[in-house]
């Protein structure tokens, strides 16, 4: 009866051990999230950067990956490490389907094409971003959708009928008529 | 004395000739007697090499060694439903006295052979059905006979049946010298009338021929085969052996598609001055072009097994690109075909990996009482998506008979021709009956064609030109159609498939200065259902009549180029619903529109959800107006309802977060409704 009582104790002790270090572990990755995501709100992206890379390489299939893929490839192109910058963007539209961000990763990547002159990509990208959402304006003049990143930058997208707006922190980023 | 002696010299020379010529008279008369007595043994003898009938009207004979056999008829077999194959004026035969004293009979050296007519579908029918007869029959020739053969005003009647048939006039002479065989002549085109322009015809460019080639022990050698005319040539040898025909050669041909013009060059100051006072322009000296083609490493293999021929294969190149054709042909009752040419050419590859550009033709079907049915399919792959040319077509045609009319036009006539193509990865399908078209090849640089044929329920009349003036070359395409359903057509444009109504449509087609389509659209009496927009404000509106509105016209103006398609001017008249705007589709699908709707008081008052909005607007007015624009893509329109006194009215009366939600119902409703059509 005594052996019995020690046993299930024991198997108590293992059990929790396992679930704290679960726990830490969990807790670890958000941390490193969290971790950048907060040197970013208090200006520091170059931290910011170091920790969402740490972040996705530790944790790929992570819910929170999609943010940290779309950090980076903010940081890059601040940095106008453009190749890199390219690969974060295209990362982002491949791998998060359903994600509405999508939008302003393509606005990134006309840029870039415009910028090098990429005539038949630059007609592509534009078409993807103005067929992006479909509009039916009965009194609006426009659809609006805004996306905050986690480089805490502000990201509006205006949808008029004939035109849409890109703004990245209130400042035109992109216009495309069609 | 001298006198008198030359007078009995002359007197008796005189009654000797006389005597000889009454002689010869009495001989000539009685050995004619004697062959026509003898005709049916004579037609027998002929008729027995091939077992035809042979029929002879008259035999003449000549002292001291001509016969002419005068309207003899040659048929393809001897029984009563047999056909005529050759029907000829008068033959006249030479006898060689040489070897007929050496044989003891009388042996044939020469045959003129006066103004016959070969009814060539028949005799190219006997040739290829006994053509193994008539090969042996040649090679029992004695090898040491001479024979002459020639056809002088002979005419190749090209279509037995027609009562005014097309003719090509043949002149030709064929020889044989121990075991060799030499044949040459020409031909000429003859019209069942005949124009002015024949007569100029006749006396140039008509095509000669050569032929020569001798028997050895197994087989036949072609030494040289050559057909030629003033643009072109052909020559070919080889051999003919056991049931086999092999053949190499090579061609060359005026580029039927080349033309060019040049300004005539003026030399001289003084020259260049008077033309500057000239009172007539110059016009630029019309040059044919050089373009000449050369078909090289022509190879040729046939096999003769009557009824089949089979072309094993006929090889060849042309501008650098390899041409390989085959097939069979099968002469029963009718002509049997079954035949493919393929080629492939190395210099161009296209960027997506495929390699090089490829033709592919196939023409599969059946001649019979001269018209054709069967398939005829063309695939060109490797070129420009938007070239009309470099597409994939497939024909299935129903009797089509060829002929040429009076005025030297080629005819089509087709009771029924389906047209399967693909443009731009797009399949399209259309469908003709009772089609005529007439095309006038005499111009050198413009070929043009008129053509009418029943379409779907409509008609089609129109004209099609090709200017080989210029590289590219340019063509030209205007037609209209009238009475056609508008759905026969939406397979090329998918809005007619929700369109009902009489259709008529006046375009033209240009390749140049840009390729474009342009014109006019009517459409009667009709209905428009389907029209999602048209579908999104009946079920918004609970108006069912907006899902199918009918209509007493709609026209419009289209264009359509590589860049864009539109229609513009349009206008909609029915008694509730009034419509007018425009529609453009760029290249990238993205659509342009913009739309004014006149709905009438009495269909809005049937609408429950509008019935109370009436109320805003009094009731001095009939129709209500609704300015709408449109962006996006073609199968997920955008649209924006424009600013108007109702609207602001409407604006006013209403609460902004109930403003909110109509545009959130309004955008679930498009969302149900575009799901529910994809499903």
């Amino acid at each position: 009866m005594l052996n019995s009582f020690v046993s299930k104790k024991i198997l108590l002790t293992v059990l929790l051990i396992l679930v704290s270090f679960n726990n830490l572990y969990a807790q670890r990755e958000t941390y490193l999230f969290h971790k950048a995501v907060g040197e970013a709100k208090s200006g520091n992206r170059d931290f910011a950067f170091i920790y969402f890379r740490r972040f996705l390489q530790s944790e790929p299939d992570s819910n929170l990956a999609k943010e940290a893929v779309f950090a980076l490839g903010e940081y890059y192109y601040s940095l106008k490490s453009f190749p890199n910058a390219t690969l974060y963007f295209k990362r982002f539209i491949t791998d998060y389907p359903k994600n509405d961000a999508r939008i302003f990763a393509y606005a990134y990547l006309l840029d870039l094409a415009k910028a090098d002159g990429k005539i038949e990509l630059t007609a592509v990208l534009e078409k993807k971003i103005v067929t992006y959402y479909s509009l039916s304006l009965l009194f609006r003049k426009y659809k609006e959708y805004r996306y905050k990143s986690p480089m805490a930058k502000n990201y509006k997208a205006l949808y008029y009928i004939d035109k849409v707006q890109i703004y990245l922190d209130e400042e035109l980023f992109a216009e495309i008529p069609y | 004395m001298k006198s008198s002696l030359l007078k009995y010299l002359i007197k008796n020379f005189i009654f000797f000739l006389f005597s000889f010529l009454a002689c010869l008279f009495i001989f000539n008369s009685l050995i004619t007697f004697l062959f026509n007595r003898k005709l049916d043994y004579l037609q027998n003898d002929l008729g027995k090499y091939f077992n035809q009938k042979v029929l002879i009207s008259k035999v003449n004979y000549s002292f001291p060694l001509r016969v002419s056999l005068n309207d003899v008829s040659i048929y393809s077999g001897r029984s009563p439903d047999a056909l005529k194959l050759v029907v000829i004026k008068e033959v006249q035969l030479k006898i060689s006295p040489f070897n007929s004293l050496r044989n003891k009979k009388l042996v044939l050296s020469t045959a003129n052979i006066l103004e016959p007519v070969f009814y060539w579908p028949r005799c190219l029918d006997f040739v290829n059905t006994r053509g193994q007869e008539i090969i042996e029959f040649i090679k029992s020739l004695p090898l040491d006979q001479d024979i002459n053969f020639f056809i002088k005003s002979g005419k190749l009647n090209l279509s037995p049946q027609s009562l005014d048939p097309a003719m090509i006039g043949v002149e030709s002479s064929f020889r044989k010298k121990g075991s060799s065989f030499i044949s040459k002549g020409n031909f000429y085109l003859k019209g069942g009338s005949k124009p002015k322009k024949l007569k100029n015809l006749q006396n140039k460019d008509n095509p000669e021929y050569y032929f020569e080639g001798y028997l050895q022990k197994n087989s036949f050698k072609i030494k040289s085969a050559v057909l030629k005319s003033s643009s072109s040539k052909l020559e070919l040898w080889g051999a003919y052996s056991g049931d086999l025909l092999s053949l190499n050669g090579y061609s060359e041909f005026r580029n039927f598609f080349s033309y060019q013009t040049s300004q005539p060059e003026i030399k001289g100051i003084i020259k260049k001055i008077k033309m500057l006072f000239a009172q007539s322009k110059d016009i630029p000296e019309l040059k044919q072009s050089s373009g000449i083609k050369k078909i090289f490493d022509i190879e040729c293999e046939v096999k003769m097994a009557p009824p089949i021929v089979f072309i094993k294969k006929i090889d060849f190149s042309l501008d650098g690109v390899s041409f390989n054709f085959k097939g069979d042909l099968t002469f029963l009752d009718k002509l049997l075909m079954n035949m493919s040419l393929s080629s492939y050419s190395q210099t161009q590859k296209k960027t997506n990996g495929q390699d090089g550009q490829r033709l592919e033709a196939i023409l599969k079907g059946e001649i019979d009482d001269y018209s054709f049915s069967g398939d005829i399919g063309l695939s060109y792959a490797g070129g420009d998506y938007r070239d009309l040319f470099n597409q994939q077509y497939h024909f299935k045609v129903s009797q089509l008979k060829a002929g040429l009319t009076g005025d030297e036009l080629i005819s089509l006539n087709l009771s029924k021709l389906d047209i399967y193509c693909f443009l731009a990865d797009k399949k399209h399908y259309f469908s003709l009956s009772d089609a005529y078209i007439f095309i006038d090849l005499k111009s050198q640089r413009l070929k043009e064609a008129d053509f009418n044929a029943s379409i779907g329920a409509g008609f089609i009349s129109g004209k099609a030109s090709l200017d080989c003036g210029f590289r590219p070359m340019r063509y030209g395409l205007d037609f209209l159609i009238i009475d056609a359903e508008p759905q026969d057509f939406s397979s090329l444009v998918p809005f007619f498939s929700k369109v009902k109504g009489d259709l008529r449509i006046r375009a033209d087609l240009r390749s140049f200065p840009k390729k474009k389509l342009e014109g006019q659209l009517l459409v009667d009496n009709g209905q428009l259902e389907g029209i999602e927009f048209f579908t999104w404000l009946s079920s918004f509106f609970k108006i069912p009549q907006l899902a199918a509105v009918s209509f007493n016209s709609i026209d419009a103006d289209f264009y359509a180029s590589d860049e864009i398609s539109q229609l513009n001017n349009i206008e909609l008249n029915s008694e509730d619903v009034n419509l007018s705007g425009y529609y453009r589709i760029m290249e990238n699908e993205l659509i342009n529109g913009h739309f004014l709707i006149k709905l009438s008081r009495s269909l809005l008052e049937d609408s429950p959800r509008f019935n109370s909005l009436l109320k805003l607007l009094g009731k001095d007015f009939t129709y209500l107006d609704f300015e709408f624009k449109l962006s996006g893509l073609y199968n997920e329109i955008n649209f924006q309802w424009q600013d108007s006194k109702f609207k602001k009215g409407l604006q006013d009366s209403i609460p902004g977060f109930f403003e909110r939600g109509l545009e959130k119902r309004v955008e679930r409703l498009i969302e149900q409704l575009r799901t529910s059509g994809e499903r």
